[in-house]
């Protein structure tokens, strides 16, 4: 794992499986990750470890194991929006005076949890223990997520659908859509399955709100 | 006794029961339960009981299933793509249970089987929710379907329950049930009414039956029961049953026995003045020589006495038309038929006799000879029986027939057609209506009940109902055999070959049947006509074959292939 899988941190939750990370910004680290890393739809880890400084967050290290989520949602956080008043000085003076007040706008990202993974391996569902605050979240690697599909009898298996549809999201069925597509990707001899599924969910979100 | 029944409840449960009740049906005598059944055994027509307490004992209460609809199913979107399983679909999100399907099944309620009175009751008591169905097993249809067991006195096996495995549950219907009330056989052509019919009438022929049965065989497809004499199936002890064939160039028909109205129907366009002088000179025939002891001659001479004209000479007599016409019409009628004869007729002691079955042929035999034919002989048996009941007639007489008769009509419609008159309508009628007295009984077979009359229809006791596709036997069938239920009639024409619904006096509830294979060979197979073409050919090559044989003989041809030495 290289530094720039890391992505960020959970700063809080709104459910047992809908948490917010918090985009690591020039002040945690130097390089920044990659807009792609946590574009909607990336599949991320959360690591469960307590202390993910002493263990690096993965399988091998954390014996808790990781939570397996997506991104759903990317906010913006910026204090300064709404308060534009009277400047005493610019805002290249201001980034040399008062840093601290430039670092305070972050990219924050909706995770959805899908499932874990520990030592018995990737398993999709709603996970039993809950991450903390602070926790690491980086990327999955394509190989990560293929596994994360594949159920314990090596066939494709998409769990979630029914937790992601549930969500009452917009964006839901896009999300699914984009899993699908992603997903065909990485398993070329089950395209016919995925396509079944993602015309179902096109239809029923493209076709059936229209008609 | 009722912790007793859950208990008894929870043992069948754990075994073999294969749902669960619902509640009631749209009707009193309906329940509906709730089943998986991922094996498929809840056909329609599938017999399943639930268990009950009447008055103080446990019962099985036995029901047929009448309906089945699904209240979970795979969506539509699922089996989008044919070479993907919705069962995959459902497994890739998740769902790796086999319990993918439930049906609500409707059982139409027979009741518990009663040994002492031999039939169904029903206890109206109606099943708890939630109370487990099981499906009947065979030893118990086997006992309560059938009136008798297979190879009892007065059974007769036709074929085994349809929904079952062959052979598991035979079902024997009850001969002597047929043989007072009457049957029927209506079916469409191919679905195997005569093959049937013949396995009736094997089983009719049985060493633990012995019947007096006769059978009206207008496409002359039944001579293969003659096979019966031969088979050791049907032999016991010294009992051998005899088959006795009478081709059209037997049948004999003394014209003294033809009645009034059996003349009228022979002679084609009488008019009013003929009717008239017709009966006239019929019921002087009657009383100068005797019932039944004149030839067509003294008939002829009848016509001329009782004629209007007849008052001076003779030859004025031979001008008068009606005279001519109607002794033109009966020379023509009677004088050239092989069949209507001066002296001889077919005794009753030859058709009829128990152990014996016979075959009356009636192909190349006319349409209306052969409803004046039925027609006296059902009138003869008839008055026979009638007679030897009531004490008129005694042994050594020619009309002595000391046992009950059985006779079957192929073509039924032909003998009592609806919306026709035919001279055997009545003789037919008065049979059905009061032969179970007498025992002369009748089994029609048809496959235009439409065509059939409806009164005839409804007095058959026990229906054997094959496939029916026509929209209006269908109804006439409906309309005529109210034994048989809706939901059974639905199954008509999607009933195959050899599959018949057998309903009414004979089974103690409608039952769907495989017709057993009969022990003789079936008569009535149809023509392979592209084999017989191909085979003349064969023998036409094998013919020029022969021919070319003469040519090397000095054998000539001329241009139209005929030969010349």
């Amino acid at each position: 794992m290289t530094m720039t899988d890391r992505i960020g941190s959970i700063v809080k939750s709104n459910t047992h499986i809908d948490y917010v990370c918090q985009v690591f910004g020039p002040v945690e680290r130097e390089k920044q990750p990659p807009p792609d890393a946590y574009a909607f739809g990336a599949f991320v880890a959360i690591a469960l470890s307590d202390d993910s400084a002493s263990h690096p967050p993965g399988i091998a290290g954390s014996p808790a194991g990781e939570l397996i989520g997506i991104v759903y949602n990317t906010l913006l956080v910026n204090p300064e929006f709404g308060s534009q008043g009277p400047q005493l000085s610019s805002r290249a003076e201001q980034a040399v005076f008062t840093p601290d007040l430039m670092h305070e706008t972050a990219t924050l990202l909706g995770v959805l949890a899908l499932g874990w993974q520990d030592a018995g391996g990737p398993r999709q569902g709603v996970p039993r223990l809950a991450a903390k605050v602070g926790a690491t979240v980086r990327r999955l690697a394509d190989e990560e997520v293929r596994q994360f599909h594949r159920d314990a009898r090596e066939r494709l298996a998409l769990r979630y659908t029914a937790i992601l549809l549930g969500l009452n999201n917009p964006l839901a069925p896009a999300l699914l859509l984009d899993i699908i597509d992603r997903l065909s990707g990485l398993f070329p001899h089950e395209q016919t399955i995925l396509q079944v599924m993602r015309n179902n969910v096109a239809w029923k979100s493209m076709i059936q709100p229209a008609g | 006794m009722q912790t007793f029944g859950f208990a008894q409840a929870a043992y069948h449960m754990t075994h073999s029961a294969i749902g669960a009740v619902k509640g009631p049906g749209e009707t009193l005598h309906e329940y509906t339960f709730i089943a998986p059944d991922p094996e498929r055994q809840l056909k329609h027509g599938e017999f399943v009981y639930y268990t009950a307490s009447v008055e103080g004992s446990e019962r099985q209460i036995l029901g047929r299933i009448s309906g089945r609809a699904a209240v979970k199913l795979f969506p539509d979107a699922f089996m989008a793509e044919p070479s993907v399983p919705p069962h995959a679909v459902a497994a890739m999100l998740g769902y790796d249970s086999d319990a993918t399907e439930l049906f609500e099944l409707t059982v139409t309620v027979l009741g518990y089987y009663d040994d002492f009175l031999n039939d169904f009751i029903n206890p109206r008591t109606p099943p708890q929710g939630g109370a487990p169905v099981f499906i009947a097993e065979d030893e118990l249809l086997a006992e309560v379907l059938s009136r008798g067991q297979r190879g009892e006195l007065g059974s007769a096996h036709i074929g085994d329950l349809l929904s079952r495995a062959p052979g598991a549950v035979p079902v024997a219907l009850d001969a002597r049930g047929f043989t007072s009330t009457h049957l029927a056989i209506i079916a469409s052509t191919g679905s195997g009414k005569s093959y049937l019919a013949g396995v009736l009438l094997e089983e009719l022929m049985m060493p633990y039956n012995r019947a007096a049965a006769l059978i009206i065989d207008p496409h002359g497809e039944y001579d293969t029961l003659q096979q019966i004499q031969n088979l050791d199936i049907f032999r016991e002890g010294d009992y051998k049953p005899k088959a006795r064939i009478f081709r059209p160039d037997d049948l004999r028909v003394r014209i003294s026995s033809l009645t009034l109205g059996d003349l009228r129907y022979l002679l084609p366009n009488l008019s009013e003045k003929m009717h008239y002088q017709l009966g006239r000179a019929y019921n002087y025939a009657q009383r100068t020589w005797g019932e039944d002891k004149y030839t067509l001659e003294q008939l002829r001479f009848a016509v001329r006495q009782v004629a209007d004209s007849k008052r001076g000479d003779e030859e004025e007599e031979e001008d008068d038309p009606t005279t001519g016409g109607l002794i033109w019409r009966l020379g023509s009628a009677l004088g050239g038929s092989k069949i209507f004869h001066d002296f001889e007729n077919i005794e009753l002691d030859e058709l009829f006799q128990p152990g014996m079955c016979t075959i009356v042929q009636l192909n190349e035999v006319g349409q209306r000879e052969q409803q004046v034919i039925v027609a006296t002989l059902l009138r003869r048996v008839y008055q026979a029986r009638v007679d030897t009941k009531k004490g008129k007639v005694d042994r050594g007489d020619r009309s002595y027939v000391p046992f009950p008769v059985f006779c079957l009509l192929e073509e039924a419609h032909n003998y009592a057609p609806a919306n026709a008159d035919a001279v055997s309508s009545d003789a037919l009628k008065t049979i059905l209506s009061e032969g179970r007295k007498f025992g002369v009984s009748v089994g029609l077979i048809s496959q235009r009940p439409g065509r059939l009359d409806s009164d005839v229809l409804s007095q058959c006791m026990t229906q054997c109902i094959m496939r029916i596709t026509n929209p209006i036997d269908q109804n006439r069938i409906a309309e005529s055999v109210e034994s048989v239920g809706r939901d059974l009639l639905k199954e008509l024409p999607a009933l195959s070959k050899g599959q018949v619904i057998v309903s009414g006096a004979s089974v103690n509830t409608p039952v769907m049947l495989k017709v057993r294979v009969r022990h003789t060979e079936h008569g009535g197979e149809d023509v392979n006509a592209p084999q017989e073409w191909r085979q003349w050919f064969a023998e036409q090559a094998g013919r020029v074959a022969d021919n070319a044989l003469f040519l090397d003989k000095g054998v000539q041809r001329d241009e139209d292939g005929m030969l010349w030495a």
